[in-house]
Protein backbone atom coordinates (compact mmCIF):
# COMPACT_ATOMS: atom_id res chain seq x y z
CA UNK A 1 0.00 0.00 0.00
CA UNK A 2 2.62 2.74 1.04
CA UNK A 3 5.99 2.10 -0.03
CA UNK A 4 9.00 4.06 0.69
CA UNK A 5 12.46 3.67 -0.85
CA UNK A 6 15.28 5.74 -0.11
CA UNK A 7 13.46 8.65 0.83
CA UNK A 8 15.73 11.83 1.69
CA UNK A 9 14.56 14.95 3.09
CA UNK A 10 16.53 18.09 4.18
CA UNK A 11 15.49 21.60 5.52
CA UNK A 12 17.78 24.26 4.08
CA UNK A 13 21.09 22.27 5.20
CA UNK A 14 19.88 20.27 7.92
CA UNK A 15 19.12 16.40 7.09
CA UNK A 16 15.58 15.65 8.78
CA UNK A 17 15.19 12.39 6.83
CA UNK A 18 17.72 10.17 5.72
CA UNK A 19 17.54 6.73 3.29
CA UNK A 20 14.63 5.36 4.76
CA UNK A 21 13.49 2.51 3.37
CA UNK A 22 9.86 1.40 4.68
CA UNK A 23 6.58 -0.54 3.61
CA UNK A 24 2.82 -0.20 5.08
CA UNK A 25 0.39 -2.87 4.15
CA UNK A 26 -3.52 -2.51 4.57
CA UNK A 27 -5.01 -4.35 7.64
CA UNK A 28 -2.60 -2.79 9.84
CA UNK A 29 -2.01 -0.14 12.81
CA UNK A 30 1.84 1.32 12.73
CA UNK A 31 3.23 3.41 15.41
CA UNK A 32 5.29 5.63 14.52
CA UNK A 33 7.89 6.82 17.57
CA UNK A 34 10.51 8.87 18.44
CA UNK A 35 11.52 12.40 20.34
CA UNK A 36 10.51 15.62 18.98
CA UNK A 37 12.39 16.83 15.99
CA UNK A 38 13.26 13.25 14.52
CA UNK A 39 11.73 13.40 11.40
CA UNK A 40 8.23 11.46 12.19
CA UNK A 41 5.72 14.78 11.44
CA UNK A 42 8.14 15.10 7.59
CA UNK A 43 7.75 11.08 7.32
CA UNK A 44 4.16 11.75 7.55
CA UNK A 45 3.74 15.17 5.61
CA UNK A 46 5.87 13.08 2.50
CA UNK A 47 3.75 10.71 2.75
CA UNK A 48 0.53 12.94 2.52
CA UNK A 49 2.05 14.62 -0.37
CA UNK A 50 3.24 18.24 1.61
CA UNK A 51 6.84 17.79 1.34
CA UNK A 52 8.80 16.35 -2.21
CA UNK A 53 10.98 13.88 -1.33
CA UNK A 54 14.37 15.18 -1.89
CA UNK A 55 16.04 12.10 -3.34
CA UNK A 56 14.28 8.07 -2.88
CA UNK A 57 10.58 8.04 -4.04
CA UNK A 58 7.40 7.06 -2.00
CA UNK A 59 4.14 5.30 -3.99
CA UNK A 60 0.89 4.92 -2.09
CA UNK A 61 -1.68 2.83 -3.50
CA UNK A 62 0.20 3.76 -6.93
CA UNK A 63 0.35 6.96 -6.86
CA UNK A 64 3.39 9.69 -6.32
CA UNK A 65 2.25 11.24 -3.02
CA UNK A 66 3.50 15.13 -4.53
CA UNK A 67 1.39 15.11 -7.39
CA UNK A 68 -1.81 15.74 -4.89
CA UNK A 69 -4.29 13.93 -7.49
CA UNK A 70 -7.76 14.47 -6.01
CA UNK A 71 -8.35 10.67 -6.47
CA UNK A 72 -5.11 10.10 -3.91
CA UNK A 73 -6.49 13.05 -2.01
CA UNK A 74 -9.80 11.59 -1.29
CA UNK A 75 -8.84 8.44 -0.22
CA UNK A 76 -5.94 9.76 2.14
CA UNK A 77 -6.43 11.65 5.54
CA UNK A 78 -3.89 13.15 7.45
CA UNK A 79 -4.30 14.55 10.93
CA UNK A 80 -1.72 17.17 11.35
CA UNK A 81 -0.40 18.03 15.04
CA UNK A 82 -1.17 21.88 14.04
CA UNK A 83 -4.06 22.16 12.42
CA UNK A 84 -6.97 24.03 11.27
CA UNK A 85 -10.44 24.53 11.14
CA UNK A 86 -12.44 27.42 9.98
CA UNK A 87 -14.54 29.30 11.86
CA UNK A 88 -17.58 27.99 10.54
CA UNK A 89 -20.70 26.21 12.58
CA UNK A 90 -19.78 22.34 12.83
CA UNK A 91 -22.80 21.33 10.64
CA UNK A 92 -21.26 23.61 7.84
CA UNK A 93 -17.69 22.07 8.14
CA UNK A 94 -19.30 18.99 7.56
CA UNK A 95 -21.68 20.10 4.77
CA UNK A 96 -19.10 21.71 2.80
CA UNK A 97 -16.03 19.39 3.40
CA UNK A 98 -17.34 16.20 3.46
CA UNK A 99 -18.61 15.76 -0.54
CA UNK A 100 -14.82 15.83 -1.19
CA UNK A 101 -14.40 12.60 0.15
CA UNK A 102 -16.69 10.07 -1.43
CA UNK A 103 -16.20 7.42 1.04
CA UNK A 104 -18.04 10.11 3.89
CA UNK A 105 -20.25 8.67 6.54
CA UNK A 106 -21.98 11.11 8.01
CA UNK A 107 -24.10 9.11 10.91
CA UNK A 108 -20.48 7.40 11.60
CA UNK A 109 -19.24 10.79 11.82
CA UNK A 110 -22.23 11.89 14.41
CA UNK A 111 -21.15 8.17 16.32
CA UNK A 112 -17.90 9.30 16.71
CA UNK A 113 -19.06 13.02 17.85
CA UNK A 114 -21.54 11.06 20.37
CA UNK A 115 -18.49 9.51 21.70
CA UNK A 116 -16.49 11.85 22.60
CA UNK A 117 -19.25 13.59 24.02
CA UNK A 118 -18.73 16.94 21.38
CA UNK A 119 -21.94 18.91 20.34
CA UNK A 120 -22.70 19.10 16.60
CA UNK A 121 -24.89 22.61 17.47
CA UNK A 122 -21.83 24.53 17.47
CA UNK A 123 -19.24 27.01 16.05
CA UNK A 124 -15.69 25.58 15.56
CA UNK A 125 -14.28 28.19 16.76
CA UNK A 126 -15.93 28.60 20.53
CA UNK A 127 -14.52 24.98 20.55
CA UNK A 128 -11.33 24.27 22.81
CA UNK A 129 -8.54 22.63 21.15
CA UNK A 130 -9.27 19.29 22.68
CA UNK A 131 -12.88 19.58 21.69
CA UNK A 132 -11.53 20.27 17.60
CA UNK A 133 -9.12 17.55 17.88
CA UNK A 134 -12.18 15.10 18.46
CA UNK A 135 -14.01 16.25 16.28
CA UNK A 136 -11.00 15.92 13.47
CA UNK A 137 -10.68 12.40 14.62
CA UNK A 138 -14.32 12.17 14.17
CA UNK A 139 -13.92 13.10 10.48
CA UNK A 140 -10.92 11.19 9.72
CA UNK A 141 -12.44 7.64 10.96
CA UNK A 142 -15.94 9.21 8.62
CA UNK A 143 -13.94 10.10 5.57
CA UNK A 144 -12.91 6.26 5.23
CA UNK A 145 -10.00 6.98 3.61
CA UNK A 146 -7.78 4.00 2.61
CA UNK A 147 -4.46 5.40 4.76
CA UNK A 148 -4.87 7.72 7.51
CA UNK A 149 -2.13 9.21 8.97
CA UNK A 150 -2.57 10.76 12.51
CA UNK A 151 0.07 13.01 13.84
CA UNK A 152 0.44 13.01 17.98
CA UNK A 153 -3.32 12.78 17.64
CA UNK A 154 -3.66 12.49 21.19
CA UNK A 155 -1.86 15.62 22.39
CA UNK A 156 -4.75 17.47 24.31
CA UNK A 157 -7.11 14.77 24.71
CA UNK A 158 -8.39 14.00 28.24
CA UNK A 159 -7.69 10.57 29.70
CA UNK A 160 -11.33 9.58 28.96
CA UNK A 161 -11.06 10.75 25.42
CA UNK A 162 -7.52 9.30 25.09
CA UNK A 163 -9.55 5.76 25.67
CA UNK A 164 -12.65 6.41 23.54
CA UNK A 165 -9.79 7.02 20.50
CA UNK A 166 -8.10 4.19 21.02
CA UNK A 167 -11.66 1.99 20.81
CA UNK A 168 -13.11 3.87 17.79
CA UNK A 169 -9.22 3.70 15.69
CA UNK A 170 -9.94 -0.33 16.77
CA UNK A 171 -13.40 -0.29 15.23
CA UNK A 172 -12.11 1.59 12.25
CA UNK A 173 -9.30 -0.66 11.35
CA UNK A 174 -10.50 -3.14 8.25
CA UNK A 175 -8.86 -5.17 5.91
CA UNK A 176 -8.35 -2.25 3.32
CA UNK A 177 -7.31 0.14 5.50
CA UNK A 178 -3.56 1.28 7.11
CA UNK A 179 -3.28 3.65 9.58
CA UNK A 180 0.06 5.33 10.37
CA UNK A 181 0.27 6.93 14.20
CA UNK A 182 3.10 8.97 14.86
CA UNK A 183 3.78 9.92 18.50
CA UNK A 184 5.95 10.60 21.34
CA UNK A 185 3.13 9.91 23.83
CA UNK A 186 3.95 5.98 23.31
CA UNK A 187 1.54 4.98 25.93
CA UNK A 188 -1.44 5.99 24.19
CA UNK A 189 -0.90 3.68 21.86
CA UNK A 190 -0.43 0.23 23.30
CA UNK A 191 -3.12 -2.41 22.47
CA UNK A 192 -3.72 -0.52 19.47
CA UNK A 193 -0.83 -1.14 16.96
CA UNK A 194 0.46 -4.27 15.35
CA UNK A 195 4.12 -2.29 14.24
CA UNK A 196 6.79 -0.44 15.82
CA UNK A 197 8.85 2.06 13.97
CA UNK A 198 11.31 3.94 15.74
CA UNK A 199 13.19 6.34 14.66
CA UNK A 200 15.78 8.40 15.43
CA UNK A 201 17.29 11.99 13.59
CA UNK A 202 15.85 10.67 10.43
CA UNK A 203 16.68 7.26 10.37
CA UNK A 204 15.29 4.33 11.15
CA UNK A 205 16.66 3.00 14.05
CA UNK A 206 14.21 0.24 14.92
CA UNK A 207 10.96 -1.41 12.82
CA UNK A 208 9.25 -4.02 14.06
CA UNK A 209 6.00 -6.25 14.48
CA UNK A 210 4.50 -6.50 17.88
CA UNK A 211 4.39 -10.60 17.42
CA UNK A 212 7.93 -10.38 16.62
CA UNK A 213 8.74 -8.12 19.73
CA UNK A 214 7.20 -10.17 22.17
CA UNK A 215 8.57 -13.17 21.02
CA UNK A 216 12.05 -12.22 21.13
CA UNK A 217 11.74 -9.74 24.32
CA UNK A 218 10.34 -10.26 27.73
CA UNK A 219 9.14 -6.99 30.15
CA UNK A 220 8.59 -7.84 33.72
CA UNK A 221 9.48 -7.53 37.12
CA UNK A 222 13.15 -8.38 37.84
CA UNK A 223 12.79 -11.09 40.59
CA UNK A 224 16.66 -11.90 41.02
CA UNK A 225 19.19 -9.50 40.82
CA UNK A 226 20.63 -11.56 37.67
CA UNK A 227 17.74 -10.20 35.83
CA UNK A 228 18.66 -7.28 36.13
CA UNK A 229 22.22 -7.50 35.19
CA UNK A 230 21.05 -8.82 31.99
CA UNK A 231 18.16 -6.34 31.36
CA UNK A 232 18.43 -4.12 27.94
CA UNK A 233 16.93 -2.02 30.27
CA UNK A 234 16.09 -2.10 33.59
CA UNK A 235 13.75 1.05 35.42
CA UNK A 236 12.88 1.03 39.27
CA UNK A 237 9.47 2.24 40.55
CA UNK A 238 7.07 1.50 43.42
CA UNK A 239 6.21 -1.90 42.26
CA UNK A 240 10.03 -2.95 41.65
CA UNK A 241 12.37 -2.94 38.63
CA UNK A 242 10.86 -3.50 35.62
CA UNK A 243 13.00 -4.78 33.34
CA UNK A 244 13.51 -5.57 29.23
CA UNK A 245 15.25 -8.99 28.69
CA UNK A 246 15.83 -11.18 25.95
CA UNK A 247 12.99 -13.48 26.29
CA UNK A 248 14.46 -16.81 26.45
CA UNK A 249 11.80 -18.92 27.91
CA UNK A 250 9.23 -18.20 25.10
CA UNK A 251 6.43 -16.80 27.31
CA UNK A 252 5.05 -14.11 26.07
CA UNK A 253 4.62 -11.08 28.13
CA UNK A 254 2.57 -8.05 27.69
CA UNK A 255 3.99 -5.71 25.59
CA UNK A 256 5.44 -2.03 27.55
CA UNK A 257 5.27 0.47 24.86
CA UNK A 258 7.22 2.62 27.10
CA UNK A 259 10.13 0.22 28.33
CA UNK A 260 10.74 -0.93 24.48
CA UNK A 261 11.36 2.18 23.59
CA UNK A 262 13.52 3.25 25.96
CA UNK A 263 15.44 -0.01 25.92
CA UNK A 264 15.83 0.81 22.30
CA UNK A 265 17.09 4.14 22.68
CA UNK A 266 19.71 3.17 25.62
CA UNK A 267 20.76 0.06 24.00
CA UNK A 268 19.81 -0.26 20.09
CA UNK A 269 22.75 -2.22 18.86
CA UNK A 270 21.98 -5.19 21.37
CA UNK A 271 18.51 -5.24 20.49
CA UNK A 272 19.59 -5.03 16.82
CA UNK A 273 21.38 -8.06 17.24
CA UNK A 274 18.87 -10.13 19.08
CA UNK A 275 16.18 -9.66 16.18
CA UNK A 276 18.74 -10.15 13.37
CA UNK A 277 19.76 -13.46 15.60
CA UNK B 1 -13.02 11.36 -12.99
CA UNK B 2 -10.69 13.97 -14.77
CA UNK B 3 -7.90 14.57 -12.25
CA UNK B 4 -7.36 18.19 -13.63
CA UNK B 5 -10.23 19.74 -13.70
CA UNK B 6 -13.88 18.43 -12.91
CA UNK B 7 -17.24 20.93 -12.60
CA UNK B 8 -18.02 18.90 -9.51
CA UNK B 9 -15.11 19.16 -7.93
CA UNK B 10 -14.57 23.02 -8.67
CA UNK B 11 -17.81 23.67 -7.58
CA UNK B 12 -17.64 22.45 -4.04
CA UNK B 13 -14.43 24.07 -3.62
CA UNK B 14 -16.15 27.60 -4.80
CA UNK B 15 -19.26 26.91 -2.67
CA UNK B 16 -16.86 25.85 0.26
CA UNK B 17 -14.42 28.89 -0.05
CA UNK B 18 -17.38 30.87 0.22
CA UNK B 19 -18.75 28.91 3.09
CA UNK B 20 -15.43 29.61 5.30
CA UNK B 21 -15.02 33.27 4.02
CA UNK B 22 -18.48 35.02 3.72
CA UNK B 23 -18.24 36.63 7.30
CA UNK B 24 -14.82 38.09 6.19
CA UNK B 25 -16.08 39.32 2.85
CA UNK B 26 -19.25 40.50 4.33
CA UNK B 27 -17.44 42.71 6.82
CA UNK B 28 -14.42 43.93 3.64
CA UNK B 29 -18.11 45.09 1.69
CA UNK B 30 -18.91 47.59 4.61
CA UNK B 31 -15.78 48.57 5.34
CA UNK B 32 -15.66 49.68 1.29
CA UNK B 33 -19.01 51.28 1.62
CA UNK B 34 -17.65 53.05 4.83
CA UNK B 35 -14.83 54.25 2.79
CA UNK B 36 -16.35 55.44 -0.29
CA UNK B 37 -18.97 57.23 1.85
CA UNK B 38 -15.94 59.12 3.78
CA UNK B 39 -14.35 60.06 0.69
CA UNK B 40 -17.48 61.38 -1.22
CA UNK B 41 -18.51 63.45 2.22
CA UNK B 42 -15.15 64.46 2.55
CA UNK B 43 -15.24 65.64 -0.81
CA UNK B 44 -18.44 67.55 -0.55
CA UNK B 45 -17.34 69.63 2.76
CA UNK B 46 -13.99 70.50 1.28
CA UNK B 47 -14.07 70.87 -2.46
CA UNK B 48 -14.76 74.37 -3.77
CA UNK B 49 -16.86 73.23 -6.88
CA UNK B 50 -17.93 70.44 -8.22
CA UNK B 51 -17.45 67.45 -5.55
CA UNK B 52 -19.06 64.73 -7.39
CA UNK B 53 -17.46 65.56 -11.12
CA UNK B 54 -16.28 62.63 -13.28
CA UNK B 55 -12.94 62.91 -12.65
CA UNK B 56 -13.46 62.45 -8.28
CA UNK B 57 -15.65 59.61 -9.44
CA UNK B 58 -13.18 57.77 -11.60
CA UNK B 59 -10.34 58.59 -9.66
CA UNK B 60 -11.88 57.34 -6.43
CA UNK B 61 -13.36 53.96 -8.49
CA UNK B 62 -9.08 53.57 -9.79
CA UNK B 63 -7.64 53.82 -6.61
CA UNK B 64 -9.80 52.06 -4.47
CA UNK B 65 -9.71 49.45 -6.78
CA UNK B 66 -6.26 48.48 -7.82
CA UNK B 67 -5.37 49.91 -3.36
CA UNK B 68 -8.53 47.07 -2.44
CA UNK B 69 -7.54 44.54 -5.31
CA UNK B 70 -4.09 44.04 -5.21
CA UNK B 71 -4.57 43.83 -1.16
CA UNK B 72 -7.33 40.88 -1.69
CA UNK B 73 -5.27 39.16 -3.93
CA UNK B 74 -2.31 39.40 -1.53
CA UNK B 75 -4.09 38.03 1.01
CA UNK B 76 -5.75 34.91 -1.19
CA UNK B 77 -3.24 31.83 -1.20
CA UNK B 78 -1.59 33.95 1.93
CA UNK B 79 -2.21 30.64 4.17
CA UNK B 80 0.38 28.90 2.66
CA UNK B 81 2.52 30.44 4.83
CA UNK B 82 0.86 28.99 8.22
CA UNK B 83 1.81 25.46 8.06
CA UNK B 84 -1.88 24.62 9.47
CA UNK B 85 -3.61 26.39 6.95
CA UNK B 86 -1.34 25.43 4.17
CA UNK B 87 -2.18 21.68 4.70
CA UNK B 88 -5.75 21.98 5.16
CA UNK B 89 -5.88 23.93 1.95
CA UNK B 90 -3.23 21.56 -0.48
CA UNK B 91 -5.40 18.27 1.02
CA UNK B 92 -8.37 19.42 0.03
CA UNK B 93 -9.29 16.91 -2.30
CA UNK B 94 -9.27 18.97 -5.35
CA UNK B 95 -6.77 19.60 -8.26
CA UNK B 96 -4.14 21.85 -8.16
CA UNK B 97 -6.23 23.71 -11.23
CA UNK B 98 -9.63 23.67 -10.04
CA UNK B 99 -7.85 25.12 -6.69
CA UNK B 100 -6.01 28.26 -8.86
CA UNK B 101 -9.61 28.72 -11.08
CA UNK B 102 -11.09 29.25 -7.80
CA UNK B 103 -8.65 31.79 -6.63
CA UNK B 104 -8.93 33.75 -10.27
CA UNK B 105 -12.77 33.27 -9.92
CA UNK B 106 -12.83 35.32 -6.14
CA UNK B 107 -10.11 37.44 -6.93
CA UNK B 108 -10.28 38.42 -10.51
CA UNK B 109 -13.82 37.89 -11.61
CA UNK B 110 -15.88 38.62 -8.50
CA UNK B 111 -13.89 41.03 -7.38
CA UNK B 112 -14.20 43.16 -10.33
CA UNK B 113 -18.07 42.25 -10.55
CA UNK B 114 -18.88 43.00 -6.74
CA UNK B 115 -16.41 46.23 -6.15
CA UNK B 116 -17.99 47.87 -9.04
CA UNK B 117 -21.15 47.18 -7.89
CA UNK B 118 -20.79 48.54 -4.20
CA UNK B 119 -19.08 51.13 -6.23
CA UNK B 120 -21.52 52.22 -7.95
CA UNK B 121 -24.67 51.86 -5.29
CA UNK B 122 -22.45 53.84 -2.71
CA UNK B 123 -21.43 56.59 -5.71
CA UNK B 124 -25.37 57.08 -6.82
CA UNK B 125 -26.78 57.44 -3.26
CA UNK B 126 -23.81 60.03 -2.58
CA UNK B 127 -24.60 61.49 -6.29
CA UNK B 128 -28.52 62.32 -5.25
CA UNK B 129 -27.39 63.36 -1.89
CA UNK B 130 -25.01 65.94 -3.41
CA UNK B 131 -27.02 67.21 -5.91
CA UNK B 132 -29.86 67.67 -3.42
CA UNK B 133 -27.34 69.57 -1.18
CA UNK B 134 -25.23 71.64 -3.75
CA UNK B 135 -27.29 71.09 -7.01
CA UNK B 136 -28.80 74.94 -6.47
CA UNK B 137 -25.40 76.38 -6.51
CA UNK B 138 -24.29 77.57 -9.11
CA UNK B 139 -20.55 76.75 -9.20
CA UNK B 140 -21.03 73.34 -8.16
CA UNK B 141 -23.66 72.57 -10.92
CA UNK B 142 -25.49 68.78 -11.13
CA UNK B 143 -23.32 66.03 -11.24
CA UNK B 144 -24.25 63.04 -13.13
CA UNK B 145 -23.10 59.24 -12.94
CA UNK B 146 -20.16 58.80 -14.61
CA UNK B 147 -19.53 55.93 -16.54
CA UNK B 148 -15.70 54.52 -15.16
CA UNK B 149 -15.54 51.61 -17.54
CA UNK B 150 -14.52 54.54 -19.81
CA UNK B 151 -11.51 55.85 -18.57
CA UNK B 152 -7.95 57.16 -20.17
CA UNK B 153 -4.78 57.45 -18.74
CA UNK B 154 -0.74 56.80 -19.04
CA UNK B 155 -0.65 55.14 -22.24
CA UNK B 156 -4.06 53.37 -22.26
CA UNK B 157 -5.63 56.07 -24.17
CA UNK B 158 -8.93 54.27 -24.84
CA UNK B 159 -12.71 54.83 -24.13
CA UNK B 160 -12.30 50.70 -23.38
CA UNK B 161 -12.41 49.86 -20.03
CA UNK B 162 -10.89 46.55 -20.71
CA UNK B 163 -7.84 48.23 -21.22
CA UNK B 164 -7.14 49.74 -17.71
CA UNK B 165 -9.43 46.41 -16.49
CA UNK B 166 -6.09 44.73 -18.33
CA UNK B 167 -3.47 46.63 -16.72
CA UNK B 168 -5.05 46.04 -13.36
CA UNK B 169 -5.18 42.42 -13.84
CA UNK B 170 -1.24 42.61 -14.62
CA UNK B 171 -0.88 44.32 -11.64
CA UNK B 172 -2.96 42.25 -9.33
CA UNK B 173 -1.53 39.16 -10.56
CA UNK B 174 1.81 40.28 -9.57
CA UNK B 175 0.19 40.31 -6.21
CA UNK B 176 -1.37 36.86 -6.46
CA UNK B 177 1.88 35.74 -7.17
CA UNK B 178 3.16 37.22 -4.20
CA UNK B 179 0.35 36.06 -1.96
CA UNK B 180 2.03 32.39 -2.31
CA UNK B 181 5.47 33.69 -3.22
CA UNK B 182 6.49 35.24 0.11
CA UNK B 183 5.74 33.06 3.37
CA UNK B 184 4.62 36.44 5.33
CA UNK B 185 4.06 40.41 4.89
CA UNK B 186 2.68 39.70 1.63
CA UNK B 187 1.62 42.78 0.63
CA UNK B 188 4.40 45.01 1.25
CA UNK B 189 7.03 41.92 -0.02
CA UNK B 190 5.13 42.33 -3.25
CA UNK B 191 5.15 46.39 -3.63
CA UNK B 192 8.56 46.45 -2.78
CA UNK B 193 8.81 43.73 -5.31
CA UNK B 194 7.09 45.41 -7.98
CA UNK B 195 8.96 48.54 -7.14
CA UNK B 196 12.07 46.92 -7.57
CA UNK B 197 11.29 45.20 -10.55
CA UNK B 198 9.93 48.27 -12.50
CA UNK B 199 13.26 49.95 -11.55
CA UNK B 200 15.65 47.19 -13.10
CA UNK B 201 13.31 47.22 -15.78
CA UNK B 202 13.68 51.36 -16.48
CA UNK B 203 17.30 51.00 -15.67
CA UNK B 204 18.05 48.50 -18.35
CA UNK B 205 15.95 50.77 -21.05
CA UNK B 206 17.99 54.07 -19.88
CA UNK B 207 21.35 51.66 -19.80
CA UNK B 208 20.56 50.42 -23.48
CA UNK B 209 19.00 54.04 -24.79
CA UNK B 210 21.37 56.14 -24.00
CA UNK B 211 24.50 54.43 -25.57
CA UNK B 212 22.35 54.60 -28.81
CA UNK B 213 20.96 57.74 -28.21
CA UNK B 214 23.84 60.08 -26.75
CA UNK B 215 22.07 63.56 -27.95
CA UNK B 216 18.88 63.26 -26.81
CA UNK B 217 18.44 65.40 -23.76
CA UNK B 218 15.45 63.28 -22.31
CA UNK B 219 15.78 60.88 -19.84
CA UNK B 220 14.04 58.19 -22.40
CA UNK B 221 12.05 58.31 -25.23
CA UNK B 222 10.51 55.48 -25.86
CA UNK B 223 9.70 55.10 -30.29
CA UNK B 224 6.42 54.41 -30.80
CA UNK B 225 7.04 50.83 -31.42
CA UNK B 226 8.41 49.96 -28.49
CA UNK B 227 5.50 51.41 -26.80
CA UNK B 228 3.13 49.84 -28.63
CA UNK B 229 5.25 46.42 -27.73
CA UNK B 230 5.18 47.15 -23.97
CA UNK B 231 1.50 48.47 -23.97
CA UNK B 232 0.61 44.95 -25.66
CA UNK B 233 2.99 42.94 -23.04
CA UNK B 234 1.49 45.17 -19.78
CA UNK B 235 -1.79 44.59 -21.39
CA UNK B 236 -1.79 40.89 -22.44
CA UNK B 237 1.03 38.89 -21.71
CA UNK B 238 2.36 39.52 -18.17
CA UNK B 239 -0.49 38.98 -16.41
CA UNK B 240 -1.37 35.37 -18.25
CA UNK B 241 2.61 34.70 -17.57
CA UNK B 242 2.35 35.53 -13.71
CA UNK B 243 -1.04 33.07 -13.29
CA UNK B 244 1.10 30.46 -14.83
CA UNK B 245 3.97 31.02 -12.52
CA UNK B 246 1.21 31.24 -9.34
CA UNK B 247 -0.24 28.24 -10.73
CA UNK B 248 3.34 25.99 -11.17
CA UNK B 249 4.13 28.04 -7.40
CA UNK B 250 0.95 26.10 -5.88
CA UNK B 251 1.51 22.85 -7.41
CA UNK B 252 5.06 23.07 -6.05
CA UNK B 253 4.05 24.35 -3.11
CA UNK B 254 5.51 22.59 0.11
CA UNK B 255 4.28 22.91 4.18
Amino acid sequence: MIRIQDLSFRYKKKPVLEGLNLEFAAGHVYGLLGQNGTGKSSLLRSIAGLLKPQSGSISVNGFRPFERLPVFLENMFLMPEEFFLPDIPLQDFIKYHAPFYPGFNTDQFRNHLVAFEVSSDTTLQNMSYGQKKKVLISFALATNAKVLLMDEPTNGLDIMSKKQFRKLLAEALDEERCIIISTHQVKDLENLIDRVTIIDEGRILFDQNIDEITKRLSFQVAYTESDVATAFYSETSLAGTVVVTPNIIGEESKLDLELLYKAIITNRDKITQLFQA
Amino acid sequence: MNQFFSFNRFTLLVVKHWAENKRQYGLAVLALIGVLIVRFLFNMLLADEAPMSAGVQLGTYLFLLFVVGTFYASQYFSDMGSRAKGSNFLLVPASIFEKFLCSLLYTVILFIVVFTAVFYAVNILMLALSNEILGTDEHAGRATISNVMKASFFMFRSNLAIHYLFCFFTIQSAFLLGSIGFKNHHYLKTVLSVFVVGFLLFSIIYLIYKPLFPGDRSLISIPVWVEQAFRLLVMYVIAPSLWIMTYYSLKQKQV
